[in-house]
């Protein structure tokens, strides 16, 4: 019974975290976006002419 | 991979007989390689080279000094370690070469082939090609292991569809729910919900917070990645050996280094432990507990410069070696005074207890070191 | 199969059916309390205190509110021009968008500066979609737009602020498919910012959930369209202001002040043969060694080219909302570049797909150096004052005649 409820939350775990990690995106009901700065990774120098 | 494993399924079923385990084997590596890599002829490349090499020393090799080929075999992967930590401009002739040594694996593909090249040693004739290609290039546990032995996983493959069994399938499926677990679950909440809103203001509470949940995740994240190794090797048959097994729960750094990677633990053990040790017994060099101390700090010193050139690879290899030896003597001194020299007669469950978490925080420390966060 | 298996299996099933079972009550009791009502969502009006001026240059909207709240008080001005363009924008005082005010009494601004392309335009315009009807629009195509690899994240995060991708996405209006092309462009263009925002991760979601076998991004995409606790935000509404007003003026002679401005020119380029000013020519042309330099350009495949379908999707949006749009095509100077017959074609198809969509244009381009107008450009590709007063004259003629 022990090794049976393991394996119920071990699944239970798998699912809800999928859920919460790759379709909610949890973190941004968890942490306020407001301050976040975006920024290119990639310099684009302008024409000199 | 899922289609990998569904062919070798069918092939056992309708086709064993016309295409050998070992053959299948090479040919859906082959095709992986091809198709998923960024550099599959550098890899073909790599396992040419060792297998020259193998081949070479076992035909003419005589010596019995095992440094000498160690440093052969493992030529490209310090050419690659020396090529990531230099910087080059425009003006060598050499800037395009250290893409060359930039291949997927060849650390652990270097140190497959030192150890098969060592326990083959004494074994007269020729070592297949296939039988190494197929051993050096094991696709699951290409990237970061775990470390199989040779004979071991040669056997298995001997052994390929008859090992493919609804009892190692299923403990396969149970490496793969853990795997998955670990790696994409845990491993992934604790580095996108913790570790990256950590606000780095230099303080203590900062520097202790990193350094748990950065041990944490690397545990998820590489136990997770083993697991999922394991399991691929065991839907077709391979009895890939664990890597970790509650590692938090070790007492000591031996029993940390049996717990914690333990496949490469094992071959630090065999292959340059030991052999070091023997060396220093050989040459009389002091006394038997400095002998081993110094084999000891050598080894992991040696596992530092094999994650990578850099400072901190180095500096937390060295610590963990420093770790080993203050227990290596910790443990000399029990039993040359017949008496725990530290915890006296303190209860055994209290000693299990504190000795698990100083282990836990001297290993939070080192690994934070290899982190690269502090230099 | 063996008992042994038989039971291993049966653990397994029920575990997993159990657990996913408790997993689907607990979110069918947590959904059925959840809001579903969107229209309650918040609307914040977006103010500032000085009003938005009818002339002058924004070159992009980093500058916060203000430069934001300019671009659309512009195009709600039914008798204001907003001019969209790149590098050719400068403070050259026959440019359109001081010229056409201080000149003419034409409220005119002009928005851009480099790299500012296609796609950039299109977002801008989305955002201000409920504007655009009779919107009178300019838009500067410089054919070296088309030879890059299409609007860049710098460029992208310059000229389309966090307001105005609040805003599409919160406007129930805009079409699904216009919004999976800013997806589109987040997702490919992911690595080349250094994070994204909730709102940009939002729509690569969109995106990802149309086109790939990607549950996850399904999944959520169901979830923010049907439940708003999912989709975080608030719909936003820009104050704008009106009052900008066509003064007339006499209608000036263009042909003379265009003969003067080209027999200045030709006095200020005496030192070369390629009808470039004189300083420019020492400064980038002439080699220290005495040799004269000279361009080329890349031929452009128009399948191939994400300019050129940002440029298709520009012009859908503008025909869809039914914009008083009208295109300058700029040229490049032929005595520079040795091969400007390579991009004709492309030149071509774009003036094509303007006389399908029938959008009034002035084709500025030419490879023949015979039918080079010297001055119409001060230098290799930006416009000279004879360039900008053939602008204004083709805008007069088009918006008040």
């Amino acid at each position: 019974m022990k090794k049976w409820f393991y394996k119920f939350l071990v699944y239970t775990t798998l699912i809800i975290g999928y859920l919460f990690l790759y379709v909610l995106n949890v973190e941004e009901f968890i942490y306020d976006q407001k301050d976040i700065q975006v920024k290119s990774t990639v310099d684009f120098v302008y024409q000199q002419f | 991979m899922g289609m990998a494993i569904v062919l070798f399924h069918l092939v056992k079923r309708f086709g064993s007989q016309l295409i050998s385990y070992r053959i299948l084997l090479s040919i859906v590596t082959l095709v992986f390689a091809l198709v998923y890599l960024p550099k599959p002829f550098h890899l073909i490349g790599l396992i040419l080279y060792l297998y020259a090499c193998l081949g070479g020393l076992r035909k003419w090799y005589e010596g019995q000094n095992i440094i000498f080929p160690m440093l052969l075999l493992a030529l490209p992967m310090l050419f690659m370690k020396y090529f990531s930590i230099v910087s080059f401009t425009d003006d060598n002739w050499w800037k395009n070469t250290p893409g060359i040594f930039q291949i997927t694996g060849i650390s652990y593909m270097v140190f497959r082939a030192i150890g098969l090249y060592i326990d083959e040693r004494s074994k007269p004739g020729k070592i297949n090609f296939i039988d190494f290609f197929n051993f050096a290039s094991f696709v699951p546990t290409l990237l970061i292991g775990p470390l199989d032995r040779f004979h071991r996983f040669t056997n298995d493959v001997k052994n390929g569809y008859q090992n493919m069994t609804s009892a190692l399938t299923y403990q396969g499926w149970n490496n793969l729910l853990m795997g998955l677990l670990y790696k994409f679950i845990l491993a992934e909440a604790i580095h996108r919900l913790v570790l990256v809103h950590l606000i780095d203001d230099g303080s203590l509470v900062y520097h202790m917070s990193y350094m748990y949940t950065y041990l944490l995740y690397l545990y998820f994240d590489f136990a997770g990645y083993s697991l999922l190794a394991i399991a691929f090797g065991n839907f077709i048959g391979i009895h890939v050996p664990i890597n970790f097994d509650k590692p938090f729960l070790a007492v000591n750094p031996k029993e940390f280094w049996k717990k914690w990677h333990k496949s490469l633990g094992d071959w630090l053990n065999d292959y340059f432990f030991k052999p070091l040790f023997m060396h220093f017994t050989k040459k009389k060099w002091g006394t038997s507990i400095r002998r081993q101390n110094s084999a000891l700090f050598l080894t992991f010193a040696l596992m530092g410069f094999w994650n990578g050139f850099e400072l901190h690879y180095i500096i937390s290899g060295m610590l963990f070696g420093v770790y080993s030896v203050i227990h290596n003597y910790y443990f000399y001194q029990c039993k040359k005074q017949k008496r725990d020299v530290v915890f006296g007669k303190l209860n055994e469950r209290w000693i299990r207890i504190i000795s698990i978490v100083i282990m836990f925080h001297a290993v939070a420390f080192a690994i934070y070191i290899f982190s690269g966060k502090l230099f | 199969m063996n008992s042994l298996l038989k039971h291993k299996l049966a653990f397994e099933l029920t575990a997993f059916l159990a657990s996913l079972g408790f997993i689907v009550i607990a979110l069918f009791f947590i959904f059925s309390r959840l809001e579903k009502d969107q229209s309650e969502k918040q609307i914040i009006t977006l103010h500032v205190n000085n009003p938005s001026p009818d002339r002058g240059l924004v070159p992009n909207y980093t500058n916060g509110l203000s430069s934001e709240m300019m671009l659309m008080s512009s195009l709600s001005r039914k008798d204001q021009l907003t001019l969209f363009g790149s590098s050719e924008f400068s403070s050259n005082t026959n440019s359109s968008y001081i010229y056409l005010p201080e000149k003419l009494g034409i409220p005119a601004m002009g928005f851009g500066h480099a790299f500012h392309q296609n796609f950039s335009i299109y977002c801008e315009l989305l955002a201000g979609k409920e504007y655009l009807k009779d919107s009178k629009i300019v838009i500067f195509l410089s054919p070296g737009w088309f030879e890059t690899e299409g609007t860049n994240s710098e460029a992208f995060l310059e000229f389309v602020p966090p307001h105005f991708l609040e805003k599409i996405w919160m406007d129930e209006s805009i079409s699904t498919d216009y919004k999976l092309e800013i997806g589109r462009f987040i997702a490919r263009n992911a690595e080349k910012f250094s994070n994204l925002t909730l709102r940009m991760q939002a729509f690569k979601t969109l995106y990802e959930s149309e086109c790939e076998f990607n549950q996850a991004a399904k999944l959520r995409t169901k979830l923010d369209k049907n439940y708003p606790v999912f989709n975080k935000g608030n719909k936003i509404k820009y104050s704008v202001e009106g009052g900008a007003k066509i003064q007339h003026r006499t209608f000036p002679n263009f042909r003379k002040l265009q003969t003067e401005a080209q027999t200045i020119f030709l006095n200020a380029s005496a030192n070369n043969t390629l009808y470039v000013d004189s300083l420019y020519f020492n400064e980038f042309v002439l080699q220290p060694n005495g040799a004269i330099k000279t361009g080329s350009v890349k031929p452009i495949d128009k399948e191939n080219s994400a300019e050129y379908k940002d440029f298709l999707l520009l012009l859908k949006l503008l025909k869809d909302k039914e914009v008083n749009c009208s295109f300058v095509i700029q040229g490049l100077n032929p005595y520079y570049y040795t091969n400007l017959e390579e991009i004709n074609p492309i030149v071509r198809s774009i003036v094509n797909e303007l006389k399908k969509s029938e959008f009034p244009y002035l084709n500025m381009f030419t490879y023949r150096k015979a039918d080079y107008q010297p001055g119409s450009l001060n230098d290799i590709m930006h416009l000279g004052d004879l360039g900008w007063l053939q602008v204004n004259e083709f805008i007069y003629n088009t918006y008040l005649r």
